[in-house]
């Protein structure tokens, strides 16, 4: 459980700027193709709009006439991009190169996931771009047009307010750790900004011929004007919902409309097991045993576990929670559950100085353990009483 | 087996007055016989007694029980007797339950009654517990007796010669030319408590001539796989092939280095000042004797404690003793001699070094406790500079300064520590599984390490490590007989492997590992000790510790903390 230290990325001085007078998506396609015809990469995994024009599909493809319909940055986020990723490569690397564009949160997912070896990023060229954030899915497929509109519109004003309530308080709503990173905000005069943060990255840029020379300081400094700003929403938004769930009365409370469809386990993802341990047998008692509980306490609610199924994936997540929104996206009965795993995420994360997802060289914090530090950081007991240790 | 065939037995003992006083006992049989499926709730005054097992042991079979539960104390005590008892009478002995009811109840709680409750819980919670286990076998592994010892140093050696026998063959790798180590280049002068060196050399000359020691010269092993009772070894030979060997143990005795103390400008090292080691007096007192730079031999010498001390961060210990060595030596030649020892400490690890001090005053050596002491001078004279206990800084004008330089890692403890995956300690040593009760034992089952290998030590203790490493395999791997390993292991149930390692980072023993083809994890039940770190750690509740299953253990749980009323 030792700590990271260099969990924070360094953010790339330059890049390429790119016209992109129609918009975002076109600029960016253009690149991706140019990518395919070189032979860069063989394919591309992106969002692609679904024939019923009502949401969107992770969809790896080379081909033009689907490419015409996918949608780098789509109003919504349907499948966590690092799921899709995960379900392409999770038994072994990709032969051919492919590209996969994503959301920073689904690229930081992709990255938690390739540490607990259920994704293979080798030949793959991770894509981000700064997000503004998703709507909620279920305003979004109620009335699709006017979803697309009502994205477009709050991309356009700098708005948040439309979107998902972890995207208005997300801090890492930029470059992450991907190989390279579309730059959009601070960036003026109808272009983008193509930022390379790896060697992958740039000899991406390098074959599809655009020169990496333009200043990125205007973005780099708005990223972090903006930064600011959402983190202190993000304090009051936590102190909110560490308020509705404080104590063990108003926790339960809160969880006590969940159906236990595990909508928001199965959607995670980092939870990645394959058979959840509250979907087995082991916690199931006998009949006998339900009556005796029941005379014993009163009452019991059924199906149990409600709680327990809840803290239990939380103890599992709360290392890698990216904070992507999706399982309150997934919950039909729209517990806040997003807002609080990212509390409680941020609350352990900060414990070992981990950001899941910004680096794939920081590891696992449970997996690696100081004798000497964690005892007297954790415990407060020295190994070595004789000798002593820095944290003393 | 259905529930009904189940005949499970309770037995409490009294344990004397032990449990009996402080336990109402009556009241436990009456509770716990209204228990379904219990078939019998006996008592007995002592249970690990002669007649306690006689009683036991024609209970289980006259009553013809499925399953046993006995009450008694801690399972570090009688785990094992009533296992054997309940394996001599027909039932499988992991269908039995230990319940320590004297530690945790009778010897805990004051409140009769209080304990009395605790007991009836506890018992409870057992037999529900045992309801859920499932017959265990143990298996038996076929191993080899032949011992792999890598250094031929005083350590490795005497391991060699008190295993090596008609039915056991010792392979002892030297990476050197010659067979010693450091010990066998003593000659001159032995520091005190070592071997005189006429026992060093019928040592070596012992191991040479053992036609059950093989001895590879100038040789290095390459790698070492398996686990204990089969392990394959590949040693690299000069201006030969490669050679395979097999064995079923490994003694580490790769020995150690002297600091260097020309790393630090403390020890005069670099000036023109007569500065000596240890080694240096040894080395010329083998070969003729000790003169100063110009020839001459000295009339007055500093020795001087401690270089390198502060730089690695710990004391050897035995280098105090090789300084009086040397002292005693001088003396013994040039009775006038002038010696000042100038120490910060004085490491004294037996009665006889102490009286060493007395005698080496009563010819005068001078001892003198300092805090701060340096080397400089020129080739005409030394001066050690010292601040002694009263904050007076001070000078001594010497011929000859001796430095006694700490003992620190071998250069080849890395490369061995990753060949078999070993633990290194802060200081750079093989670490031991246990400072006390296996000092000479490492975290993986069947390697030991002995000697200055494992940390800084004399000839006599590394003798003796060597011995209780040797005395270890000799007892646990016997010729013709087979190895029972642990039967409690942990197994990976591969439908619910997601493959993402954890359990592999977590294994303290290198039980579990990873099939890259067939995407998923695996416990070698050889080397598994049960531990249950994969258990705990595999978020997918993939991993399943035999005898502490989840369901084991949640129905344990669960009648611990149900009402005392009977819940079945």
């Amino acid at each position: 459980m030792e700590k990271n230290m260099k969990a924070k990325t360094v953010t790339p001085s330059k890049g390429a700027l790119i016209p992109a007078s129609n918009g975002l998506n076109p600029a960016v396609l253009e690149v991706l193709k140019k990518g395919i015809e070189s032979g860069f990469f063989s394919a591309v995994l992106l969002p692609v709009k679904v024939p019923s024009d009502d949401s969107y599909a992770w969809v790896l493809t080379s081909q033009d006439s689907l490419l015409e319909k996918a949608n780098v940055l789509p109003p919504v986020m349907t499948v966590q991009g690092g799921k899709a990723l995960s379900s392409l490569t999770k038994h072994g690397a990709s032969k051919m190169k492919i590209a996969a564009v994503m959301r920073p949160c689904e690229i930081r997912a992709a990255i938690e996931l390739a540490k607990l070896k259920q994704i293979d990023l080798e030949n793959v060229l991770l894509i981000s771009m700064d997000c503004p954030g998703a709507l909620p899915i279920q305003n979004y497929v109620d009335n699709p047009i006017e979803g697309e509109k009502n994205f477009s519109d709050a991309v356009q004003n700098d708005d948040v307010e439309p979107m998902r309530p972890t995207c208005k308080t997300c801090t890492h709503f930029s470059i992450t750790s991907p190989d390279l990173h579309i730059a959009t905000m601070g960036v003026t005069g109808d272009s983008i900004l193509l930022v390379p943060s790896s060697a992958k990255g740039h000899s991406f840029l390098d074959e599809v011929g655009v020169n990496v020379e333009t200043d990125a300081s205007s973005w780099s400094s708005e990223i972090e004007k903006l930064t600011e700003a959402r983190k202190s929403s993000k304090q009051k938004a936590v102190a909110e919902i560490k308020e509705q769930t404080s104590g063990f009365a108003n926790f339960a409370e809160v969880l006590s409309k969940c159906i236990s469809c595990h909508n928001c386990m199965s959607v995670c993802p980092v939870c990645y097991c394959r058979r959840c341990y509250f979907e087995s047998d082991v916690s199931e008692l006998s009949t006998e045993q339900y009556m005796a509980r029941s005379a014993q306490k009163g009452s019991i609610r059924l199906s149990q576990d409600v709680l327990l199924f809840h803290l239990g994936r939380m103890s599992h997540m709360t290392m890698s929670c990216v904070s992507c929104g999706s399982c309150e996206d997934a919950c039909p009965v729209d517990i806040p559950i997003a807002q609080i795993f990212s509390a409680v995420g941020d609350d352990s994360q900060s414990l070992f100085e981990y950001i899941p997802g910004m680096s794939p060289d920081d590891p696992l914090p449970l997996r690696i353990f100081s004798k000497d530090k964690e005892l007297c950081d954790i415990e407060r007991i020295c190994a070595d009483p004789l000798k002593g240790c820095d944290s003393k | 087996m259905s529930e009904n065939t189940y005949k499970i037995g309770v037995y409490i003992c009294e344990c004397g007055p032990n449990i009996a006083d402080a336990v109402d006992i009556d009241r436990v049989v009456e509770t716990i016989s209204k228990y379904p499926d219990i078939f019998i709730v006996k008592r007995h005054k002592l249970l690990c007694s002669g007649p306690g097992k006689d009683f036991l042991h024609e209970d289980i079979v006259t009553e013809g029980l499925t399953h046993v539960v006995v009450a008694a104390c801690s399972p570090k005590d009688h785990e094992t007797t009533f296992a054997n008892i309940c394996k001599k009478s027909g039932v499988n002995p992991y269908l039995y339950q230990l319940i320590n009811i004297r530690e945790q109840c009778a010897w805990m709680i004051k409140d009769k009654e209080a304990a009395t409750d605790k007991v009836i819980s506890y018992i409870r919670a057992g037999v529900r517990r045992v309801k859920y286990h499932s017959s265990l076998e143990q298996k038996e592994l076929e191993s080899t007796p032949d011992v792999l010892v890598v250094g031929g140093g005083i350590a490795g050696i005497e391991s060699a010669l008190n295993l090596a026998s008609t039915e056991r063959k010792v392979y002892l790798v030297e990476k050197s030319g010659r067979l010693g180590g450091t010990a066998g280049e003593f000659e001159g002068i032995m520091p005190y408590g070592s071997l005189s060196p006429e026992i060093v050399k019928s040592k070596i000359a012992d191991a040479q001539a053992n036609p059950n020691i093989e001895v590879f010269y100038d040789s290095i092993v390459e790698s070492i796989i398996g686990f204990f009772g089969n392990f394959e070894v590949t040693v690299v030979r000069p201006n030969e092939d490669n050679i395979e060997l097999k064995v079923g143990s490994v003694v580490i005795a790769t020995g150690f280095e002297l600091f260097d103390p020309s790393k630090t400008d403390k020890y005069g090292f670099g000036s023109k000042a007569n500065v000596m080691t240890v080694r240096e007096i040894e080395m010329k007192a083998k070969t003729g004797g000790v003169t100063l730079a110009d020839g001459t031999t000295p009339k007055s010498i500093a020795l001087v404690h401690c270089a390198g001390r502060d730089e690695v961060g710990y004391c050897s210990g035995v280098c105090c003793n090789s300084l009086l060595e040397i002292a005693d030596y001088f003396k013994s030649k040039h009775p006038n001699i002038e010696i000042h020892d100038v120490h910060r400490n004085l490491c004294k690890t037996s009665p006889e070094e102490a009286e060493r001090i007395s005698n080496l005053e009563e010819k005068g050596v001078v001892f003198t406790r300092v805090s701060d002491v340096s080397i400089n001078g020129d080739s005409s004279k030394t001066i050690v500079e010292y601040t002694d206990s009263k904050g007076t800084e001070k000078t001594i004008d010497v011929d000859l300064a001796i430095i006694a330089p700490a003992i620190i890692p071998g250069e080849d403890t890395p490369q061995v520590a990753q060949m078999l995956d070993l633990t290194i300690d802060d200081f750079g040593f093989f670490e031991e599984e246990h400072l006390m009760t296996g000092s000479f034992k490492t975290s993986v089952d069947g390697v030991f390490v002995t000697g200055c290998a494992i940390g800084p030590k004399g000839i006599l203790d590394s003798v003796g490590q060597a011995q209780s490493a040797a005395g270890n395999i000799l007892s646990r791997l016997v010729p013709g007989k087979k190895l029972h390993p642990e039967v409690k292991t942990s197994e990976v149930i591969e439908s619910l492997c997601t493959g993402c390692q954890t359990c592999v980072t977590v294994c303290s023993y290198g039980a579990t590992s990873y099939d890259e083809i067939r995407r998923v994890s695996s416990v070698n039940e050889a080397i598994c000790r049960g531990c249950g770190n994969c258990v705990g750690s595999c978020p997918s509740g993939a991993i399943r510790a035999k005898h502490f299953t989840e369901k084991q253990l949640f129905q344990e749980v669960l009648e611990a903390i149900a009402s005392s009323e009977i819940s079945g």
